[in-house]
């Protein structure tokens, strides 16, 4: 794949697909230099702020799960979010009150279209939430006794299931209310800090979340946050970056895991792992990851490499 | 001037009479206000002159109630308006049902004891058959998991509806330990707003640092700040604290002290010039010892520096960096310090927030539990303003005691639960009570369980005697369709309890049972009433 994005050691930071992505083939990668677009599948791409005087650094960037029809892309960056509704040709400046956070990660309710919701999670400032397809934000910090925020989930149900876990410096988070408000699980704090979290598609019925520590691997609950285990300790032995679940049916229960710069899947629910078809080189290292089509098998994998570089398989 | 009556001495039958009567009285108030088709009784101003003051709730009006002329009458409304108002100040409602079930337990009781019963042994029947009951609302409480069961909760203690829903909605974002400060609004909505960070209620020492502020408030961004006890008094002592300030490279200081003198604020004043280097200095939060250090505790955790206590021999001259606190934000007006963003060491912070919910859970003071409650639900973030309307000042200030009462219910049931409201709840205990009558051959056994059988059925008989139902009817049809039904008052019609929706804090129905069974249990073993003699008036101003 011919990379544009050349290898100039500026980590992509975070990557989004459209969720038609095997067919608009439209996707979008984050970096210090600012974001990145491609519209054939990732072969070739675009600087996205041409639009904008000065280009900031981006560490995070979602896509609506309506880009098809609303065609709105979201990133954060020093200073509050950045927000287009011409699927990454044009931007604006969206407030989010004084003194202006940094956004580390973002979340869109799967139910976007309806709900509206996003919540943004900031270094120092906690989560700040909209519900008007982020023209507005508000925060949302009671019972977050943890302002780092590094990772928020929402489940495939988010519709009538309006939990949301919150990975946090110290620990993880959940909310019952869409983001309006949480409070503190029983995740051990040694393990902290929690780096990504993922809630089972089928969370409605089975409880189970999973979150990525910074140090100690890959953590599964299945009792809403009650009690936690670790899993996959002999593959996924420190950072876990990302954590990617299939949406079959339920005997399909594969697991994709960003870890120490590689990737590892679960087919299991955990069980048992192996290394990806999907891993580079041990001279280079991915750094982020975007599972463009999460039905199964999770095949079509965007990686964005420490080197700038992005790969798709 | 007055003779000096002579102390008095009542015995039985007339005391167990006096004390009906009293208690009767009492009820008669009382009565019309349970239910969602409630009267409201008009108390005269207290200065005699205005309008009356409406009230609704059984607690208020049981207060306004002084005294009876009949002094043996008065013991036994005493009696009843003790219990009735210790309801009100642990709940906050339920009063009007403690009230009509005091009144049938001791009428019964009475009767019963009248003719033969041993009051001692009917009172420990009594609490055998009130631990049954209350075995038996846990078993239909359930607990609140959204919004709208929170606000069916809410309309079920106030016939406000906006009101309801408004704090149905913000109870469901601040939980049971949030703090709802309410105040009245110039404006001509209801409405609440919430309060990021946490805040407590201390003034500013010179309301020359908020000079030329807008709304006489300052924040100050990334700033650090000192807490303490202490009373600054020399200009020098400050030194070493701008001096770190400014090596340390922040633009503000807030400092919490007990005592700063007129020279120290000067200095202070002056080294806020040039801008943007701002100092300002609030009082220790708390009215006394014990509350200040809780706040210092509390403040020093949540800010990740270390408060200098007083009592400890600290003092500025051994100040060190680490001793200071940080902050994304710290807001401070004339009336209030709030902290958003803290930087201690979030670990540190919810063991500490742990370790205040532990010793509340295990605390039996409700005024303990209450103060610790404040303290979680500061540093957890959730406080609020609620602005509240109303046509006139009276009408305002009414709303907000409702308002403030809700806020307490609702926070009751958030911690224990709902159950099914308009008195089918109690209804639902009777099946249990009538197995133990059943297998019961005392005497004062079964006179207990009975007592209490008919006493459950109170709730519901004064509920459809206010709607103008008949409370034989609907108590029969509620028999006969079984305990899945209740009666829905403003339709006049029996209802599935899950479609009725009418949900009562478990927690409030719990303390109104227990209050009422234990409360004229006591009373109906009291043989003698002894009075004693007047005080003497003087004619001296």
């Amino acid at each position: 794949m011919e990379d544009v994005l050349a290898p100039n050691q500026d980590p992509v930071l975070s990557l989004a697909a459209s969720p038609d992505f095997l067919t608009d083939g439209t996707c979008f990668a984050a970096r210090s230099s600012g974001l990145y677009r491609s519209v054939d599948g990732g072969r070739s791409w675009q600087f996205a702020y041409q639009s904008l005087e000065n280009a900031p650094a981006t560490v995070v960037v979602a896509v609506s799960p309506d880009f098809a029809s609303d065609r709105r892309v979201f990133t954060g960056v020093a200073g509050g979010i950045l927000r287009s509704e011409d699927g990454g040709l044009t931007w604006s400046t969206v407030s989010m009150g004084m003194p202006p956070p940094l956004v580390s990660t973002l979340a869109l309710s799967p139910n976007f279209g309806m709900d509206g919701t996003i919540l943004a999670g900031t270094v120092e400032d906690g989560i700040r939430r909209s519900t008007d397809h982020g023209v507005s934000w508000a925060p949302a910090n009671v019972g977050l006794l943890d302002m780092n925020v590094l990772a928020i989930a929402m489940p495939f149900t988010f519709a009538i299931d309006t939990t949301v876990v919150i990975g946090t410096g110290s620990g993880v988070f959940q909310s019952t209310n869409g983001g309006r408000s949480c409070h503190d699980t029983n995740f051990p704090p040694e393990l902290a800090p929690v780096l990504s979290v993922a809630l089972s598609p089928r969370f409605n019925n089975d409880r189970t979340m999973f979150a990525g520590t910074e140090s100690f691997g890959l953590m599964r609950s299945d009792d809403e946050g009650r009690t936690w285990s670790r899993i996959g300790e002999k593959v996924i032995s420190e950072e876990v970056i990302d954590i990617f679940l299939c949406e079959g049916r339920p005997e399909q229960r594969e697991i994709l895991v960003l870890h120490d710069g590689q990737i590892s899947v679960s087919n299991d629910g955990g069980a048992s792992w192996s290394k990806h078809q999907a891993n580079v080189p041990a001279t280079e290292q991915i750094t982020s990851i975007v599972v463009a089509d999460r039905m199964p098998p999770m095949s079509s994998i965007l990686a964005g490499l420490a080197t700038g570089a992005v790969r798709k398989w | 001037m007055t003779l000096n009556r002579i102390p008095e001495i009542t015995r039985q039958p007339q005391s167990g009479l006096k004390l009906q009567r009293g208690i009767n009285q009492l009820s008669a108030l009382i009565r019309p206000t349970i239910g969602p088709r409630a009267r409201h009784v008009a108390v005269d101003s207290t200065y005699g002159k205005g309008a009356p003051e409406l009230l609704d709730s059984g607690g208020l009006i049981a207060r306004r109630m002084l005294q009876l002329p009949d002094r043996d009458e008065d013991m036994g409304a005493m009696l009843l308006r003790n219990v009735l108002w210790q309801v009100h100040e642990h709940e906050g409602d339920g009063t009007a049902t403690a009230c009509v079930l005091f009144q049938s337990v001791f009428e019964q009781g009475l009767r019963h004891i009248s003719s033969g019963g041993n009051p001692m042994e009917v009172r420990r029947y009594l609490y055998a058959g009130l631990e049954i009951i209350l075995d038996e609302l846990k078993r239909v409480t359930t607990h609140l998991k959204n919004e709208s069961q929170l606000i069916k909760v809410a309309e079920a203690a106030c016939p406000d509806v906006s009101l309801a829903k408004t704090l149905g909605e913000l109870f469901s974002i601040i939980g049971e330990y949030g703090q709802v400060e309410i105040r009245a609004s110039k404006n001509q909505e209801l409405r609440w707003d919430y309060i990021e960070g946490a805040y407590w209620e201390t003034p500013v020492l010179s309301r020359l640092m908020l000079a030329g502020e807008a709304d006489h408030q300052l924040e100050l961004q990334q700033c650090l700040v000192l807490c303490s006890d202490l009373e600054i008094l020399n200009p020098r002592d400050l030194v070493p604290l701008l001096e770190m300030t400014r090596q340390e490279g922040h633009c503000g200081v807030v400092l919490i002290a007990n005592k700063v003198s007129d020279s120290c604020i000067a200095m202070l004043l002056n080294n806020s010039v040039p801008t943007p280097f701002q100092a300002i200095a609030v009082r220790t939060p708390g009215l006394n010892p014990a509350d200040q250090a809780a706040a210092l505790n509390d403040l020093e955790t949540l800010t990740g520096g270390r408060a200098l206590r007083m009592a400890a021999g600290d003092t500025l001259h051994r100040l060190r960096v680490d001793d200071l606190g940080r902050a994304r934000r710290i807001w401070v007006d004339r009336q209030y310090i709030g902290i958003v963003g803290g930087k201690g060491d979030p670990r540190v912070l919810r063991s500490h927030v742990r370790a205040l919910q532990a010793q509340r859970h295990h605390s039996d003071d409700h005024s303990t539990r209450l103060q610790l409650g404040r303290r979680i639900g500061r540093l957890q973030g959730a406080s609020a303003v609620l602005w509240v309307t109303g046509a006139t000042m009276p009408a305002v200030d009414a709303r907000k005691e409702l308002a403030a009462r809700v806020c307490s219910i609702l926070r009751g049931a958030l911690v224990t639960g709902a159950v099914p409201g308009g008195g089918t709840a109690l209804l639902a205990c009777r099946p249990r009570l009538e197995g133990l009558l059943g297998l019961a051959t005392n005497v004062d056994e079964r006179a207990a369980y009975r007592i209490l059988l008919r006493a459950l059925e109170e709730p519901v008989r004064t509920i459809a005697m206010n709607a103008g139902s008949e409370p034989g009817v609907v108590l029969d049809k509620l028999a006969h369709f079984g305990p899945e039904y209740g009666w829905d008052v403003m339709t006049d019609s029996l209802m599935n309890i899950e479609q009725l929706g009418i949900l009562d804090s478990a927690a409030v129905l719990r303390t109104a049972v227990s209050s009422a069974i234990r409360g004229a249990s006591q009373a109906l073993t009291i043989d003698v009433l002894i009075h004693r003699r007047n005080p003497e008036e003087s004619m001296m101003p």
